[in-house]
């Protein structure tokens, strides 16, 4: 391995100063990415179960995301910032995963999506809620969980999902009167849960 | 239903606090049970927030180590990748040269190349395989062939020098 190295750094110089640059990239180190890793993995992996509707996505999905955080070049300089990078990686990851399989803008996808079986069996309120976040179309799932469930703001949502700020608020609206509507009718109807 | 509520900031930031309608004020939570926007908004906010909590607790991440090594060494390989494009399309674009220089040879002296090549595979004779034996033993010929053997080596010689080296 080593001498592949040295006889590529003889014959082209430039592999050194690409060497180099890869060190100045990376300008998060081992320990560092450990912390944020630990802070932001969670909460990332459930962002990513909640709206793609699948547990075994969301492990793929959260590993890429990370892989592309680490290898961009401009991540951010505070925590925040770096933590909506990543949201919006995995954001563009999870628009890239819907529209591979047919050409279709998001917005035009259909509302279902499975609720993984594992969770929904271990975890109570995904009783109730499951059945709801499937009836809803993946951008409103988005926009409701980086909303309610992670407490972004208008503008922390527009930078995320690359949607026009002034559009968040009515979507919002709609979609948050859509879940409410289906919550209800959730509890008022106990056997449709399932 | 109003688009926006007045008291639907109040309300938000209530819930971003995480305290349950229960323990807020008389008013607000006079509010909530006539106001349809913010009683949807209590209800809606509160079912993720539990579900959030409940499904970060349940999650589980692989180790951040191995995801540390595999982006090295996607970078590593990216900015391999960077210096070695000028080499790749050097290559490719030899490759493409000799063939087409070697194609518009075989278009430009097609005659006598069909004639050569009947003549070595002993085929019927015609005009082309009159014109092409006359040609067999002459020098074009032979320069002709020593050309296109040279340029096979020089190609498959370079090719392999290349491939060691990656």
């Amino acid at each position: 391995m080593k001498a592949i190295v040295l006889a590529w750094d003889y014959a082209i110089p430039q592999t050194d100063a690409a060497g180099k640059s890869v060190s100045t990239e990376v300008l998060m180190d081992d320990e560092a990415f450990n912390s944020f890793y630990q802070r932001t993995a969670r909460p990332l992996w459930a962002y990513l179960a909640r709206v793609s509707g699948s547990s075994s996505l969301a492990d793929d999905l959260l590993q890429e995301s990370y892989l592309r955080f680490l290898c961009a070049v401009n991540r951010g300089q505070d925590e925040e910032s770096r933590r909506r990078y990543l949201f919006r990686i995995a954001s563009n990851l999870l628009c890239d995963h819907w529209r591979r399989p047919v050409a279709a803008a998001l917005d035009e996808l259909p509302e279902f999506a499975a609720p993984d079986r594992r969770d929904s069996e271990r975890i109570d309120s995904q009783a109730i809620l499951g059945p709801a976040l499937a009836q809803m179309k993946p951008r409103e799932r988005q926009l409701l969980w980086l909303a309610y469930a992670e407490g972004s703001t208008h503008r922390e949502i527009a930078e995320i999902t690359g949607l026009g700020a002034p559009s968040i608020r009515l979507l919002l609206f709609r979609a948050r009167r859509k879940m409410a509507r289906l919550l209800r009718r959730q509890t008022l109807i106990p056997g449709r849960t399932k | 239903m109003k688009y926006f509520c007045s008291q639907q900031e109040q309300v938000a930031s209530e819930l971003r606090l995480g305290r349950p309608p229960e323990v807020w004020d008389e008013t607000l939570r006079a509010h909530i049970a006539v106001c349809r926007s913010c009683s949807d908004l209590a209800l809606v906010a509160q079912a993720l927030q539990q579900d959030r909590t409940q499904t970060v607790q349940a999650a589980q991440i692989a180790s951040p180590g191995a995801l540390w090594w595999q982006a090295q060494v996607r970078l590593r390989k990216g900015a391999m990748e960077r210096v070695t494009r000028p080499i790749a399309v050097a290559e490719k674009f030899a490759l493409i040269s000799m063939t087409a220089a070697v194609l518009a040879g075989i278009v430009w002296k097609r005659n006598l190349f069909l004639g050569w090549l009947l003549g070595v595979l002993s085929l019927p004779h015609s005009d082309a395989v009159q014109a092409g034996t006359s040609l067999i033993d002459g020098w074009i010929t032979v320069l002709m062939a020593a050309g296109l053997g040279t340029v096979a080596l020089c190609a498959g010689l370079t090719v392999y020098v290349l491939r060691e080296k990656e």
